[in-house]
């Protein structure tokens, strides 16, 4: 099967990604959104801004994803053990759970070049981009409440592959009803008959109880950790409260060393940065 | 040595708990390095304000020996018994520092070093003085007085007076009894002398009364013979009273003088008390102070970054996930670049229509 073409014959890669199928974008996965060209990798500052992975819904910029990111999440999937849906959640707010899930999922798609769909199934978020929002007509919000079907939710992206579904504004007095009604579970099954891989935004454990039950939506989940932000507690907390389905393991995020280079020795103990 | 891992081009390890507890004690360390540095800054800003502020300090050593027995001792048995527990020096290092912990005798050594106007002005006060003048003992029979003052020669005076008082407190303590009795003999000379004086003079004036007969074959009548025959044996008496007076006195003070000279042998200056040169608060004592202070505020910075490390239960590093048993799987840097300027906009982007869809087959 050609990298650059679906089962079907069809070439799912949008006309300006075109040139990206050469052997240099295919390594890096890196598109220089000025020049829609394939970035060549330079020895100067100057390339470096230009090497993100980044994804496009329309013309608006939804998410990036840095080297250094790219580089510690492939990692990850060279161990080939990443279920079709998988979960992606944390312990607390603001620990990286949509940054990691959609670098995740556009590597799968991009790297893989398997059709790959984000769903976010987070109503707890408390932060929103106006913008974004507008992009997304069809929301899983809106698809319950008649509003549109399940075909509708998928937006595609500049991502070969990659399709993001948004989850809407659904009533905190509804999201536990929600998570666990059998409509969301026929959402996700519906989709997964659409996509190889489904990967899921789920809730904080600890901010929301329903993370659980959503949990169960997927065959595993990824628990992302913030550096310094998370305490050793609430990540035993989560992992015991999460007994649904299997925790893969986790994503460290956030990290970052003052160690003077000459301490970085081979038995360092934690993960450093550049 | 720890299993080493790579994980996500990073490095994670096995560690044993005190390794990990020493690399989250680094991490914290260099994750505020000045934070945990500031007491140690302080501290040691505080010892070198000290080190640069402390007044010179000027010391004088006086040596003396101490001899528990003396040939004057042995030959007049001056004292009966030597025998102590302690060495001789140990005894009169305790002996003087006792003494110096009295007002009266730490202001007659300020007296005795002629010191007595900056006493009276205040520039020198008696707990300076009983803070900064003291004996030690340097093995069994050598004791060192040592002065520290203010002033070079202040510290001179104030060893040599420290010595002679003491030498004279000894003194006036061992020959105390016969000092009493040279008084109490001087005061019984006196009145012993008016009795002679009177005696004398009651027998010459009888006598000038009375004269002899002209004729030398003629007698004193019966009468004045024994008028005079009295007056004489008065005058005897009262001479063999301040003769046995006299004698006694003799006694005392030469048992006043054997005690003195036996003390002055006793306690032998070796040393006498010099004027320094140099000052105590020198390059070498800054330095020691400065460095003192340095290691406590350290030990401060350190005990702080330990409390910190046992208290923290923050995630740090991946061998903090392993312990939960938390396989970690990535480890991804800390980066601003993930953040979206939603101001960029760029010309639109041909993008796919058509949600690619897993064909059937």
């Amino acid at each position: 099967m050609s990298l650059n073409t679906w089962p079907d014959g069809t070439d799912p890669t949008p006309a300006s990604f075109a040139s990206a199928s050469s052997s240099a974008a295919l390594n890096e996965g890196l598109i220089d959104r000025s020049t829609n060209q394939p970035v060549k990798r330079g020895r100067g500052r100057s390339s470096a801004k230009a090497d993100n992975l980044e994804v496009w819904v329309g013309d608006h910029l939804v998410h990036q994803s840095p080297p250094v990111v790219t580089r510690s999440l492939r990692y990850l999937m060279a161990r080939g053990d990443i279920p079709t849906r998988l979960g992606v959640t944390s312990s607390l707010f603001g620990e990286g759970v949509t940054a990691m899930s959609r670098s995740l999922a556009s590597l799968i798609a991009y790297d893989w070049r398997e059709s790959t769909c984000w769903v976010d199934l987070n109503w707890w978020k408390t932060t929103h981009d106006p913008n974004e929002a507008n992009l997304f007509r069809h929301t899983i919000a809106s698809v319950v409440e008649g509003r549109g079907s399940v075909a509708d939710l998928p937006v595609a992206t500049s991502v070969a592959g990659l399709s993001m579904v948004a989850a809407g504004e659904v009533p905190a007095g509804s999201r536990p009803r929600l998570a666990r009604s059998d409509f969301l579970a026929d959402v996700i099954n519906e989709l997964a008959g659409s996509f190889e891989y489904i990967v899921c935004d789920l809730p904080p454990v600890l901010a929301s109880s329903d993370a659980v039950t959503l949990s169960g939506l997927s065959a595993g989940y990824l628990l992302v950790v913030q550096q310094r932000s998370t305490s050793s507690i609430q990540v035993r907390g989560v992992l015991q409260a999460m007994n649904v389905v299997p925790c893969l393991g986790t994503i460290l995020n956030g990290t970052r060393s003052n160690l003077p280079r000459w301490m970085r020795t081979s038995n360092e103990v934690w993960a450093l940065g550049d | 040595m720890a299993a080493v891992t790579e994980i996500g081009g990073t490095t994670s390890t096995s560690v044993s708990g005190a390794q990990r507890f020493f690399a989250r004690a680094m991490f914290i360390f260099f994750g505020k390095p000045l934070l945990f540095l500031l007491p140690a800054l302080i501290i040691t800003g505080a010892g070198v304000y000290m080190a640069s502020s402390e007044p010179s300090q000027y010391q004088s050593v006086g040596v003396l020996s101490i001899s528990s027995e003396t040939f004057l001792d042995t030959l007049s048995g001056t004292r009966t018994d030597t025998r102590s527990f302690e060495t001789p020096a140990v005894t009169t290092a305790r002996q003087f520092n006792e003494l110096m912990q009295t007002d009266g005798f730490a202001a007659s050594v300020i007296d005795g070093a002629g010191l007595g106007e900056q006493r009276a002005n205040g520039s020198l006060t008696v707990l300076d003085v009983r803070e900064n003048t003291y004996a030690s003992a340097a093995g069994d029979t050598i004791v060192e007085v040592i002065a520290v003052a203010a002033e070079p020669q202040w510290a001179q005076q104030l060893a040599v007076s420290g010595i002679a008082t003491f030498k004279n407190f000894v003194i006036s303590s061992e020959a105390s009894g016969t000092d009493v009795a040279e008084i109490f003999y001087d005061e019984q000379l006196t009145t012993y002398k008016l009795e002679v004086d009177a005696a004398s003079a009651a027998l010459q004036d009888y006598l000038a009364a009375h004269p002899e007969p002209i004729d030398s074959d003629d007698e004193r009548d019966i009468g004045e013979q024994l008028e005079i025959a009295k007056l004489d044996d008065q005058l005897a008496r009262a001479q063999a009273r301040f003769d046995s007076a006299f004698d006694n006195r003799e006694a005392a003070r030469l048992a006043t003088l054997q005690s003195s000279a036996d003390i002055n042998q006793r306690f032998r200056t070796l040393d006498e008390p010099s004027v320094p040169e140099a000052s105590l608060s020198g390059l070498k004592t800054m330095l020691t102070t400065v460095v003192l202070f340095s290691v406590l505020g350290l030990l401060v910075s350190l005990a702080a970054v330990v409390l910190v490390s046992v208290i923290d239960r923050s995630v740090y590093s991946a061998s903090d996930l392993d312990v939960l048993g938390a396989n970690v799987l990535a480890v991804v840097p800390r980066t601003s670049a993930m953040k979206i300027d939603h101001a960029r906009r760029l010309k639109p982007v041909p993008s796919a229509t058509d949600v690619p869809m897993r064909s059937a087959g």
